[in-house]
């Protein structure tokens, strides 16, 4: 039995399970703290391969990915990235973020996800062939992409895709009980707060609340801290920075949470 | 169960039956001055931002815009008030049409700051679960109250209180209307109990009910009515525009009254004793341009703006003479138009090829110079772009730079043919290569010919800001492109070619930003879909759409409210779809009611003092594109 916790939303774990098989790479959008990397770990987990995550930032190597020289006292050897490592053993290697990742470094990835499977380390001289197990993932947010930055059409269409989104109503109140441990009827409120809350996406807030940003409210209830400051500072401040905002959240948690008018 | 309960005001009418009681004490009860709540009152104004989140996050349709309103009188019972007091008087009243939702501009009604407040986000609570389309009202109200009490426990405490306090002002009335005691009652406990304990044959012939303040009532225009409704208020917004020193922040319940005969009108009641006379005046609206002070203050002041039917006509035809550009000039139109779909909200679809689009250049512009002072502001953004605006990266393996680069020294240090491997081990940080267009489109609608100041209308700072944007980002090599639209209705939309991608800019160019003229009004999502067509040819990489404008879409057909806001914010979608990046920049400080719908919260700015915009352009741009 698996140890990583995951509730399946749609079809994912089937076709991840078959994308393995087949040797495809998969790509995974979605917002953040919607599970995207437990779901890879999830799947790491269950299919018995070592999980190899990158988080991608824009001054990421080639190098960083594939390794490098180092020096010791003995003088300079190879140690190989957390690609190459994947490639070479086997293993599921997750980029994490890739389109922060600047295109040339990505491009390394290029034979690797298609038919060829192989990666060439010119540094060593070495074409490394994949090992059967190996298995190649990214992710992203489509959310806050800047306007310059985005992914090589050339790298996007090298992946089978993926959508993730939150869970559903449902489905989420079941993982904020699971991980957090609160009660049901706690859990419910939290969970209409938060589908009230993804309403101002668009509008007035940049980003949605994330399934952890619950888990995290939910965590801090059931240790006991206030039920109000718990969202506040789990939820509501970690949305905005636009006071205005930030008192009409509250009071919309106080709605559901508070006997409001005390006189 | 559904037809007990069904509340309609003609039943209200029937039992309202002419009174006893004398006029004249009626009028003393009427006027009375003395609310004590007054010191606890909450304007409309104050929380309107805070409702309209609320009412969004409790499940409201986005699209609609919340109104204030002045005291209603709704019902087609006057001739009874009349009766009893020869006066009518109004009623505050919360309700909802397909548009947005109206709440009274101010709220006195109950003994503590924070209840009035509660009041105002109870009611925006109750249309943003209620279904509008129910018709039996009454048991809608019910419904929505009983899931509000149940869900959000927030609201239990003061709903109790308000009605407490509400039911004291009605245990007056009652006496007064000579309302059943026992009805009373019962409808004191509905609204306690809800329907827990209280099975529906039990319940009191509603149309004993004295109007109740915690609950929604219908529109006060019949949907048939309601176009014609809110045509009257949005053309009295303009004329509001028009005149902003005389302008009203309430948006006035244009109810119709019919000049022919007076049989007809309305009445509402007061049940908390928020009475006043309503005085009616008539406010000639075919006059409305004049400076008319005094009608102006009366119409504030009063409690419903009464319009004359028959002056609609004159009114729009003034409109329209009004709307014209101030001077003709040489112009040439391209072809025969280009058309265009529209998207309609109302029946889900595209009404294909529905819109003609003009695109129109102008033949004879003059070459133009810059003045010194816009020449010096473009200087002053060309050397801010050359600081700021480019990302830079480090380019590696080079001969000589900046900084050693390791990397490349310990790949020379490992190399086995040391005699191959180049020597580059130098690392420096250069400017990234930019790969972006842009579309500049300009609304010149008539409104952008209001004065900013002496000399200067917004149209002069638009022109400006696109001399000074156009030299500075031609200066960095950005291809770009420059156009300007105004519309009236669906068919003369006028598309004006200021610079094309494949021209250079130039003077000439300059001549032509010169010489447009404000005129007309704005179809905005059709000029967007145009300028979606040019830029989706560009080869670029990215393809930024900068919409500068001063107001909501609008046209004097139908486009205009949420149906342009709609089809904009369809003609937004479609763009970014086709990879296209729209941004707004807006002068228009309503424009947070409507722009965060059509554009997202990071899809346009707002700049406050217009006259920053030649500044403010290129900085957008710079924010945008780095």
């Amino acid at each position: 039995m698996s140890n990583i916790y995951y509730l399946e939303q749609k079809n994912e774990v089937n076709l991840f399970t078959h994308a393995s098989k087949l040797n495809l790479p998969i790509l995974i959008k979605g917002p953040t703290g919607c599970g995207k990397t437990r779901f890879v770990e999830h799947m790491g987990e269950k299919l018995g391969r070592k999980v190899y995550t990158v988080v991608c930032h824009d001054d990421l190597s080639t190098a960083d990915l594939v390794g490098r020289h180092l020096i010791d006292e003995k003088g300079t050897y190879w140690q190989d990235g957390p690609l190459t490592k994947a490639v070479r053993e086997g293993g599921i290697c997750y980029l994490d973020e890739i389109i922060e990742a600047r295109k040339d470094t990505t491009v390394v990835l290029h034979s690797l996800a298609d038919y060829r499977r192989v990666l060439p380390i010119d540094k060593i001289g070495e074409t490394l062939e994949a090992h059967p197990d190996f298995m190649l993932v990214v992710s992203y947010n489509p959310g806050y992409q800047s306007i310059l930055k985005g992914m090589k059409p050339s790298t996007k269409q090298r992946f089978l895709s993926l959508s993730f989104d939150y869970p559903k109503e449902k489905e989420e109140c079941a993982i904020l009980i699971k991980e957090s441990g609160v009660d049901a009827s706690i859990a419910q409120k939290l969970i209409k707060i938060v589908n009230e809350l993804r309403r101002l996406k668009e509008s007035e807030i940049h980003e949605d609340v994330s399934t952890r940003l619950v888990i995290y409210a939910g965590k801090l209830i059931k240790e006991g801290f206030p039920i109000l400051e718990a969202c506040q500072h789990a939820i509501v401040e970690s949305l905005t920075d636009d006071e205005e905002t930030i008192k009409v959240l509250e009071q919309l948690v106080k709605l559901h949470f508070e006997e409001t008018h005390e006189s | 169960m559904a037809s007990k309960l069904k509340i309609t005001w003609q039943k209200i009418e029937e039992f309202l039956a002419p009174s006893d009681w004398g006029g004249q004490r009626w009028n003393e009860f009427l006027s009375r001055n003395d609310n004590p709540y007054e010191a606890y009152s909450v304007s409309f104004k104050e929380i309107s931002k805070e409702l309209r989140l609320l009412y969004h996050m409790m499940g409201g349709v986005q699209s609609k815009t919340l109104y204030a309103t002045d005291k209603v009188s709704r019902l087609s019972l006057r001739s009874f008030w009349q009766k009893a007091t020869g006066e009518k008087a109004t009623f505050s009243l919360c309700w909802q049409d397909k548009r947005g939702l109206y709440l009274p501009r101010k709220i006195d009604l109950f003994s503590s700051k924070r209840l009035n407040k509660m009041y105002y986000v109870w009611m925006v609570a109750l249309m943003a679960n209620a279904n509008v389309n129910v018709e039996n009202w009454a048991e809608e109200n019910l419904r929505v109250q009983n899931y509000l009490l149940e869900h959000y426990v927030g609201f239990r405490k003061a709903h109790r209180l308000m009605v407490e306090e509400l039911f004291k002002e009605r245990e007056m009335m009652v006496k007064r209307f000579k309302l059943s005691v026992e009805d009373e009652l019962g409808f004191e406990k509905l609204v306690t109990l809800g329907n827990g304990g209280f099975s529906p044959e039990q319940l009191p012939m509603p149309r004993n009910i004295y109007p109740f303040a915690l609950w929604l009532y219908p529109s006060p225009t019949k949907e048939e009515n309601s176009e014609k409704f809110e045509a009257y208020a949005e053309e009295e917004n303009e004329a509001e525009k028009s005149k902003k020193s005389e302008k009203l922040d309430v948006r006035k319940n244009a109810s119709r009254t019919d000049d022919e005969s007076e049989t007809d009108g309305f009445m509402a009641f007061l049940p908390e004793g928020l009475m006043t006379i309503s005085e009616r005046i008539n406010v000639d609206r075919s006059e409305d341009d004049s400076e008319d002070e005094d009608a102006a203050f009366n119409a504030q002041d009063l409690d419903e703006l009464s319009l004359g039917k028959k002056k609609k006509g004159l009114a729009s035809k003034l409109k329209i003479d009004l709307e014209l550009p101030t001077e003709e000039i040489d112009t040439y139109a391209v072809g025969e138009g280009i058309k265009l779909d529209e998207w309609d909200y109302t029946k889900e679809y595209y009404l294909k090829n529905y819109c003609l689009l003009t695109p129109i250049y102008m033949k004879s512009a003059q070459e133009k110079e810059l003045d010194h002072q816009t020449q010096r502001l473009v200087e002053k953004v060309k050397q801010e772009f050359a600081l700021y605006l480019f990302n830079r990266h480090t380019e590696k393996n080079l001969p000589f730079g900046e900084t050693l680069n390791m990397e490349s020294w310990i790949a020379y240090r490992t190399s086995a043919v040391k005699s191959q491997e180049k020597q580059n081990f130098f690392e420096t940080s250069v400017k990234q290569e930019r790969n972006i267009s842009s579309l500049i489109l300009a609304d010149i609608s008539l409104s952008t010919e209001a004065m900013v100041s002496n000399e200067l209308s917004i149209l002069d700072i638009i022109k400006q800001s696109l001399f000074v944007f156009g030299d500075a980002v031609s200066s960095l090599g950005d291809p770009l492109a420059i156009y300007a639209f105004s519309s009236v209705k669906n068919t003369k939309i006028r598309y004006h070619i200021l610079k094309n991608f494949n021209e250079r800019y130039s003077a000439q160019i300059r001549g032509r930003i010169d010489d447009l003229r404000a005129g007309y009004y704005t179809r905005l999502g059709t000029a967007i879909r145009q300028s979606t067509h040019i830029l989706k040819e560009q080869n670029t990489q990215n393809k930024l759409m900068l919409i500068i404008s001063d107001g909501k879409p609008n046209d004097i057909d139908r486009y205009e409210g949420r149906y342009g806001v709609e089809d904009t914010k369809k003609a937004i979608l479609e763009a970014k779809k086709l990879g296209v990046i729209p941004f707004c920049i807006t002068v228009d400080s309503d424009s947070y009611e409507y722009l965060p719908q059509i554009f997202g919260k990071d899809g346009y700015t707002y700049i406050r003092d217009i006259k920053k915009l030649p500044e403010a352009l290129p900085m957008i741009y710079m924010n945008l594109t780095q």
